[in-house]
Order: structure tokens, then C-alpha cells, then sequence
């Protein structure tokens, strides 16, 4: 080959890369953008987010004209974009070589409140309340709640009331509690788990006192009883007090005892922090999750049934279930930690002895017959925790055959007391069970109408820091 | 529409880059475009399009005005108004809100200050205009008789909404006559992806660590320890520049897919070792802007030391007053203002006999505590930085979480530092001459050249998707 032909060549060959370096980009770019317009193959629900992904926008002149319609059609093309949850993972596996992962913090960085001084701490002021017109009362003193737009929950009509017993004939329509969801404020991972950083809010703090004080005074002289579990979170029994205090987590221990002191003397407080701790070794926390597990949720029991004076059963005196591979919110909110995938959790329930049957009314309205512990075998691996009493819903009642001397209690609760509410069955006639989050009707007649003696609310610390959770057990609490 | 979201890469683009190589003569091509930039204009709120043609045709009307006129007096006096009435719609659509705040703020009055939208790359498309009215007035590229030829310059979605600000008589000759070459538009794809890339990996990362380290938050940052204040302002300096860089870097690299040749915007500021030099590598089309539109003729430094200063003075008023209507960015402005006056009245002569890298470092922090000023638009805030970089908001030197924080990203941090500099493109320099002279035909070059654009576009990709991301607690539905 002589030199000119060997020019040419080269040339050639770079001709032909300088082509290659144009089409095979453009066709990365045209390919996608096909595979983008087949729209049956767009995801629309994440269930690691536990979310719905955004839907395609309606049409309006207003919104078009201001761009929104648009700015909401691209957020709609980027959230459901086909394959999203390969390419998500894909940027979690980059992204965890950004630097040396044994330990992880994940989400905002900030500080809770101090909590004051437990020598100066005085109860709430429940004077106010007007025995005689229970279910209209409203407390006078300065802690309610900052948003008394809620207020219409609050004093609920009669027929709004029936509405919610009887939902087959007017489904309540729910578009809004859902739309604004929770997230972790932190995230600690360690030692393949995760925790969720604690931060106490001493604005919440009061207005529960306050709320569950209000509720007391409300409702004990129709001869209820109001109890008041606080349920610690795994950060506060899983790790030492320095640790805590380094990663600026609020102790729980304090935080409570602040809380109780600020009770009125009616409420029966029950504080299982110190039993928690004293177990802490055992599996009372799932590592992938931010809930507790059933045989936290035991220990708790026991405690409860210390304070209300009648005997727990023993745990071998369950039937149990097992759901392994189990992944949680810890690993969504940890964008998927490798520690925490390769760490499942064993989701374990005890079934109760009387019953495994229930009735829930979901967000729609409609009324379900479902199981108190559900086989999750098939749920997916985010969702394990659904197993007991059907999840989240706004309300459920479970009536025990074995039991006729017409018990009955109300548990007031967020997720956490969905693994605690099987352990009552074994006790109780009739268990009703709100989730303050969704439950519009009122607390008052719900417990007046099924005569109930207990009324039980169920918190975790978390849902007690946030001043969002706390007005709506305010809202329902005094209603 | 932003270039690094899905809809822009994964339809818009594609599409309008389909339609544009369908057009066989360049006023076919010319019509593609300006369809695709009035799209892409109206995709964030058509309402706003309107604001644009009329500045367009006020500018165009000028611009035919002024080359008309024979008699230099009437010629200025149209440009005047051109301008004045240019600068009164900036203004109204940006500085009432802030004008307003001030008058209510001494008289009280108005007790209502109205909140006025401002539309999308508004600052960049009135600069534009208006270089191109005072090019005409200049003689320097005649009218354009056509005004949709020149709303296509104004439009474009290369540089419309987030720059750089192309002077039109660079363009002026590509608008009618270019030529598009292979090795361009290959070089053109690659500078897109490497854009994308920038923006999404780089400073969408770095702005992340720079949220959670100083946020923006008062009542959060007033918590943070003094190295996460440092690290996280550190972090948002890489992240303010990488993130205008690469829409810079997308800007050029479209324009070269399809032969349009825009001027470079940044030459790595974070390299230089004077703020005077600082300035010739930051956003280069704007201060050159400034230089040729404002300061030259106002008179430059040809009117004496004192004028020169008062000239200096407006400038930087103005830069810092264009980049939002806020104290805090005319603070950052005259900020700069008074180091320029130092380093033309004596640092300069001093700096040349001191070695380079002190010169650097001192670059470096005038830049750095130039981003505080720059960040916080709450001159309170800005306050609470500082306190926090002195450890003076009592939360000591440093915790935990920063340090975690930290560590888990230290091989990304270091990666960003290192991507500001020239490093890797002298890397890729010494690679192809390695390439070129080991091998008689270099096959590996050609290959990396192919692949790295494709890279970059699956990590770009895997990171939009990760940024739609949004674990809850509870189930949302």
C-alpha cells in the first residue's frame, strides 16, 4: 500500500466513525422517544413509593394559557416513563459509588426542639370544656392548633355521622388527605438498617397533650376511659443514647415522659419505652421499615394490659405467620440501599384466638370483609405490613363471638397501631379502630352509639412530632 | 421545557431534529426551527410567546427605522426609544415587584404590591434584541428585512431561555447561508450529551449536597455546624457554575448540529487567579455584553481614573440588578465592583510578584464568599451564613450527619472538583495524541469518541428517571 492509498483509507475509516458518531446517538434519541410513546407500557403506580404516578393533565384554556398544562404533561412524561423502575435503579447503583457507604444519612439535616425541663412542666388546662355539650367542646387554652380551618371536622352533623356508618348508601368521596403525603425527615443507615432521625416538636408535643386532655374530659363522665400509648421508634430502642445524640436525635425516653407529665390525670398513660429498651436485643424493629414489629407491638400490649389490670396472653398462646422478603419504606426512602436489599425483613403476626375476621371502610367509602391478619405471602415485597388489619384504612371493627359481655373500645391510630390492634381482639366484645388520618366522622358518637369503655390512642414518636398528624388527632379527638 | 428533562431529550428534540434534516433548502430548515423554538417558547405558557413577538417586532421595526435614516440625530433618537422602551418592559415584568417593595418600604404606599409573572428568558431575549438594534445603529450588520428571520434569532431555543446571549451579528450570516458539516454535527451531539451530562449528574448532584449541607432553610441552615456551612456553599460555587455551564455546553452543541457557530460562554472561571480574569472566563456573552453596550460607551477608561470608576460602578449596578431583582444580587454585583477597583488601582502590579497559586487562592475565596451574597436573597440569611462559617451560630465545627453526609460522597465530590478544571479535557487532548501517533488509524479514539456520548446519554437518562423519585410513607393513592 503506498501512502496515498493509505491516506485515503484513513480517511474512510474516520468518514465512516463520523457518521457512526452521528446516526448511533440519534438513534439512541429516536429509539427512546418511541419506546416513550407507547403509552400502555408506562407505569402508573410505584409501590415502592407507595405512591400513584402523575396522570395525564386534563385540558383547560386557564391552564394552558399559563403554561401549566404543559409544565404537568412533562411532569407526566417523566414519571411514568417505561422502564422507569430499571432506570431508577440503575442511578441508585450509580450514585452508591459516590463515596464510602457503612454508614448513610439520607434527607434533610436539621435539629429538634429541646425538651424542657420536666421539674417545670404543668399539665394542660382541659377547665374549659363543657361537660354537658360533649361532643361541641373545644378547649380554651393557648396550645390548639394553629389551623382552625379543620374546624368543620370538628363539630360534625348528624347526618355526616351517619354517613359514615352506613357508607354503602353515601360513599364519601376522599381526594385530598392522600394527595399531600409523609415523608422521613432523616434517614440513618447502619450495620445493614435504617432509622428514621427523631426530632422533637414541642408545639405538637402540646397539642396532643392537649388533644387526648380535651378528649379525657370530654368523655369520662359518660364512664370512658381514655388511654394513651406511646409507641417509641426503633432509633430511639435500637441505639445507644451518644449515638442518638450525635446523629441530633431527640430522646424519646424525655420526649415522653414530657408528654405524659403534660397529661391530665384522667388519661391512662402506658410508656413502654423502658420494656422496649430492655428487649432491645430481640426483633422488635424491622430494619427495611420504619414500623415495629409484631412482637414490638406485643410488649406494648403487655404493658397495656398491665395498666388496664387484666392478663395478657402469652405469645406461644398465638397461632403465627410468616411473610418473609420484606422491603420497606426505609429502603425506598434510602434510594434503595444495597444494605438494605441484600437485609430483608420477616414480617411475623400472631393470629388472635377469638377471631380473624373484620369489616373495613375504605377511602371510597366502600364497605370490605376482610382478615385481621391477612397472607401477605403474595403482596408485594413493599407491602408485608399490609398484612395487618388491611392496612391503613379509615375504619375497621372487628367483633369477637367468643366475648358477649359487651366490651368494647375504640383505638385511635396511626400505622403503628395496626400491628397492636390483633392483641385486643382477645380482650374486647367489639374493637373499632379509626385512623385519625382518614377518618372523617366524629370520635364522640362513634364511642357514645357502641358504647365502648376504652377509648385507646396508638402514636409512634414520629407521627407526635409532626404538627400536620397532631391537629388532625386534635380535630378528631375533640370531636 | 428545560433541556435536562425527559420531554426535551425523549421527544422534543429528537422530533425537531427529524423534521429539521427532512427540510431540504435552508428557508425550509429556517421555518423547522422557528416552529420548534415558538413550541418550545409557548410549552411554558403561551401567553408569555405574545411578550416576545411584540419586543421581536419592536426591535425589528427599529432596527429597518434606523437603517433607513440618513440624518444621524433622527437615527439616534429611534434608537433611544428602541431602547427605553425595551427597558421599560424588562422592567416592568421584572423590577416593578421590586421598585414597589422600596417605595412602600419609605412611604408606605402601595399597601398591595402586585405580583407580576415574569416571562420565561426575558433578561436573555431583551439583551439580544437590543445588540442587535445598536449593531444596526452601529453599522457594524445591516437590518433584517424579515421579521420572522429575526424572531428566529430571538427565539431559538438553543440560547432563548437560559442563554448564552448571541449576538445577532454573529449569526447574521448563518441565518442564510451555512453549511452543515459531519465532523460538526458529530462534535455537536457530543457537546449536547456532555452538557446533559453536566447538568444532570454533576451539578443536579452537587446542587443536592449543597441544599442539605447549607440550606436554604433559616431556621435549618442556623443548626448547621461550620463545615457543613463551608462544605455546602463550596458545593453550590461547583454547582452554579456546572449547571450554567451545561446549558451553555447544550446551547453550543445544538447550534452546531445544525451550523450555527455560537461564541464560547465559559472558559473555566475557577482557574483564574484574578477576579479581573475571572470575569473573561464567567459567562463570558454577558460581560462582554456589558463591556461593548454599556462601559465602552459611557466612555470606557478613556475619560479619566475617576470616570473609569463611575463607569465600573454602573456596570457592575447593573450585572448585579440583571441577574434578579433583589439587594442581595446588587450587593453581589458591587461586590465584585470593589475587588475590580483594587485590582486595577494596585493588586494587579502586586500580583506579579507573587507566585500564581496565592493569586488563585485569593480568586477563590473572593468568588467564594461572592456565592454566599449571591445564594441567600434574604440579606438576613446571608448574615446567618457567615455567623455559621465562624462556628458563630453555636453548633460547633462540625456532626455527625455532615460528616456521613461527607464521606459518602467524597469520591462525587472530588470528581466535580476536578471536572471544573480543564483537567479532563487535557486528558482526552493527551488520549487522542496518544491515539494518533501509537496507531496508524486510530480505531480506539474513534471508538471512545462513539461510545462516551452514548455513556454519558445512560447515566443522563437513569438520572431524570431518578430524579422523579418520591418515596412516601404511607400508601398515596
Amino acid at each position: 500500500m503506498n501512502k496515498k492509498e493509505f491516506l485515503r483509507k484513513r480517511k474512510q475509516v474516520k468518514k465512516k466513525y463520523t457518521a457512526l458518531r452521528i446516526l448511533v446517538p440519534l438513534c439512541c434519541l429516536i429509539l427512546m422517544t418511541v419506546i416513550g410513546l407507547i403509552i400502555p407500557i408506562r407505569p402508573t403506580v410505584s409501590s415502592v413509593e407507595k405512591r400513584n404516578l402523575t396522570s395525564f393533565p386534563e385540558f383547560s384554556v386557564g391552564d394552558f394559557l399559563d403554561g401549566t398544562y404543559t409544565s404537568n404533561i412533562s411532569l407526566w412524561f417523566a414519571d411514568t416513563f417505561p422502564m422507569r423502575d430499571q432506570l431508577i435503579a440503575g442511578n441508585d447503583m450509580v450514585t452508591s459509588l459516590y463515596g464510602l457507604n457503612e454508614q448513610q444519612i439520607y434527607g434533610e439535616m436539621k435539629r429538634g426542639d429541646d425538651i424542657p425541663d420536666l421539674d417545670s412542666v404543668e399539665s394542660v388546662d382541659t377547665s374549659g370544656v363543657n361537660q354537658s355539650e360533649a361532643s361541641q367542646a373545644e378547649p380554651q387554652t393557648g396550645s390548639e392548633p394553629e389551623t382552625q380551618q379543620d374546624s368543620q371536622t370538628e363539630v360534625q352533623t348528624e347526618a355526616q355521622t351517619e354517613a359514615q356508618t352506613e357508607p354503602e348508601t353515601e360513599p364519601q368521596v376522599d381526594g385530598t388527605i392522600h394527595d399531600e403525603g409523609e415523608t422521613f425527615g432523616t434517614v440513618y443507615v447502619a450495620d445493614n438498617r435504617a432509622f428514621s432521625v427523631y426530632y422533637f416538636n414541642q408545639t405538637a408535643a402540646d397539642t396532643y397533650a392537649q388533644a387526648i386532655s380535651t378528649c379525657s374530659a370530654i368523655l369520662s363522665p359518660n364512664g370512658i376511659t381514655v388511654y394513651d400509648i406511646l409507641a417509641p421508634t426503633s432509633i430511639g430502642v435500637n441505639l445507644d443514647d451518644q449515638l442518638q445524640e450525635e446523629l441530633y436525635s431527640s430522646n424519646q425516653g424525655d420526649a415522653f415522659q414530657y408528654i405524659e407529665k403534660k397529661m391530665t390525670d384522667g388519661v391512662q398513660v402506658v410508656n413502654p419505652y423502658e420494656t422496649l429498651r430492655s428487649h432491645n436485643s430481640e426483633y422488635l424493629y424491622f430494619g427495611t421499615d420504619h414500623h415495629w414489629t409484631a412482637l414490638g407491638a406485643y410488649y406494648t400490649y403487655t404493658e397495656f394490659a398491665a395498666k388496664k389490670g387484666i392478663t395478657p396472653h402469652t405469645l406461644d398462646e398465638f397461632q403465627t405467620m410468616e411473610f418473609p422478603g420484606f422491603l420497606g419504606t426505609f429502603y425506598a426512602s434510602s434510594n434503595q440501599a444495597e444494605a438494605l436489599r441484600n437485609n430483608p425483613d420477616t414480617v411475623i403476626a400472631y393470629v388472635p384466638n377469638g377471631t380473624n375476621d373484620m369489616t373495613y371502610i375504605s377511602y371510597d367509602g366502600l364497605e370490605y370483609q376482610w382478615n385481621i391478619i391477612s397472607d401477605a405471602t403474595e403482596y408485594d415485597e413493599n407491602s408485608k405490613y399490609m398484612c395487618f388489619i388491611g392496612g391503613d384504612q379509615p375504619y375497621e371493627e372487628i367483633h369477637n363471638p367468643e366475648i358477649t359481655d359487651g366490651s368494647a373500645c375504640i383505638v385511635v391510630k396511626e400505622s403503628y397501631g395496626n400491628a397492636f390492634v390483633p392483641f385486643l381482639v382477645d380482650h374486647y366484645q367489639d374493637v373499632y379502630v379509626v385512623d385519625y388520618r382518614y377518618y372523617e366522622g366524629s370520635l364522640s358518637y362513634l364511642a357514645l352509639s357502641n358504647n365502648v369503655q376504652d377509648i385507646i390512642f396508638l402514636n409512634n414518636a414520629e407521627a407526635l412530632s409532626s404538627e400536620d398528624t397532631v391537629n388532625k388527632i386534635y380535630s378528631l379527638a375533640v370531636s | 421545557m428545560v433541556f435536562s428533562s425527559m420531554i426535551f431529550v425523549f421527544f422534543f428534540l429528537p422530533i425537531s431534529l427529524i423534521v429539521y434534516f427532512f427540510c431540504r433548502t435552508t428557508k425550509q430548515k429556517n421555518i423547522s426551527l422557528l416552529v420548534s423554538s415558538l413550541i418550545f417558547y409557548s410549552w411554558g405558557g403561551p401567553k408569555f410567546l405574545l411578550i416576545l413577538l411584540i419586543m421581536t417586532a419592536i426591535c425589528w421595526a427599529g432596527g429597518l427605522l434606523i437603517d433607513r435614516e440618513d440624518e444621524e440625530k433622527v437615527r439616534k433618537l429611534i434608537l433611544i426609544a428602541t431602547i427605553v422602551l425595551m427597558l421599560a418592559i424588562l422592567g416592568y415584568f421584572k423590577y416593578t415587584g421590586f421598585f414597589l417593595e422600596i417605595l412602600q418600604g419609605i412611604t408606605g404606599f402601595p399597601e398591595v404590591i402586585p405580583t407580576i409573572v415574569l416571562p420565561i428568558g426575558i433578561s436573555f431575549y431583551t439583551f439580544q434584541l437590543l445588540s442587535y438594534v445598536v449593531d444596526v445603529y452601529r453599522e457594524e450588520v445591516p437590518a433584517q428585512p424579515y421579521y420572522w428571520k429575526l424572531l428566529l434569532y430571538s427565539s431559538l431555543f438553543h440560547q432563548c431561555i437560559a442563554g448564552p446571549i448571541v449576538r445577532y451579528q454573529h449569526v447574521a450570516e448563518e441565518i442564510d447561508h451555512r453549511r452543515i458539516k459531519m465532523t460538526e454535527m458529530a462534535e455537536g451531539i457530543s457537546r449536547f450529551m456532555v452538557g446533559l451530562a453536566k447538568k444532570l449528574i454533576l451539578a443536579d448532584g452537587i446542587g443536592t449536597l449543597a441544599d442539605r449541607l447549607a440550606p436554604m432553610d433559616l431556621a435549618t441552615l442556623e443548626s448547621t455546624p461550620a463545615l457543613g456551612v463551608w462544605m455546602g456553599i463550596l458545593c453550590y460555587m461547583f454547582q452554579i457554575y456546572l449547571d450554567f455551564a451545561a446549558y451553555s455546553d447544550m446551547a453550543i452543541g445544538m447550534g452546531k448540529m445544525v451550523g450555527f457557530h455560537y461564541h464560547e460562554n465559559f472558559n473555566y472561571p475557577y482557574v483564574a487567579n484574578s477576579v479581573t480574569d475571572f470575569w473573561r472566563r464567567w459567562h463570558i456573552s454577558l460581560s462582554t455584553f456589558f463591556r461593548d453596550y454599556v462601559y465602552i460607551p459611557l466612555g470606557g477608561n478613556r475619560k479619566g481614573k475617576a470616570r473609569q470608576y463611575l463607569n465600573l460602578f454602573i456596570v457592575w449596578f447593573l450585572t448585579g440588578m440583571w441577574h434578579g431583582a433583589s439587594w442581595n444580587y446588587i450587593f453581589w454585583g458591587l461586590y465584585f465592583f470593589c475587588f475590580l477597583v483594587l485590582e486595577k488601582a494596585f493588586l494587579l502590579d502586586k500580583f506579579k510578584h507573587i507566585p500564581r497559586v496565592i493569586q488563585h487562592i485569593y480568586l477563590l475565596i473572593v468568588v467564594f464568599f461572592g456565592w454566599i451574597l449571591f445564594r441567600f436573597t434574604d440579606l438576613s440569611a446571608v448574615g446567618t451564613a457567615f455567623r455559621g462559617l465562624f462556628g458563630l451560630n453555636g453548633n460547633g465545627f462540625s456532626s455527625m450527619q455532615v460528616m456521613i453526609v461527607l464521606r459518602s460522597n467524597i469520591f462525587f465530590i472530588i470528581a466535580v472538583i476536578l471536572g471544573s478544571t480543564p483537567l479532563p479535557k487535557m486528558a482526552a487532548e493527551k488520549f487522542a495524541l496518544f491515539c494518533r501517533r501509537r496507531f496508524a488509524i486510530p480505531h480506539l479514539l474513534y471508538i471512545a469518541q462513539l461510545i462516551f456520548p452514548i455513556f454519558l446519554l445512560i447515566l443522563s437518562t437513569m438520572a431524570m428517571a431518578g430524579s422523579s423519585y418520591h418515596p412516601f410513607l404511607y400508601f398515596q393513592f
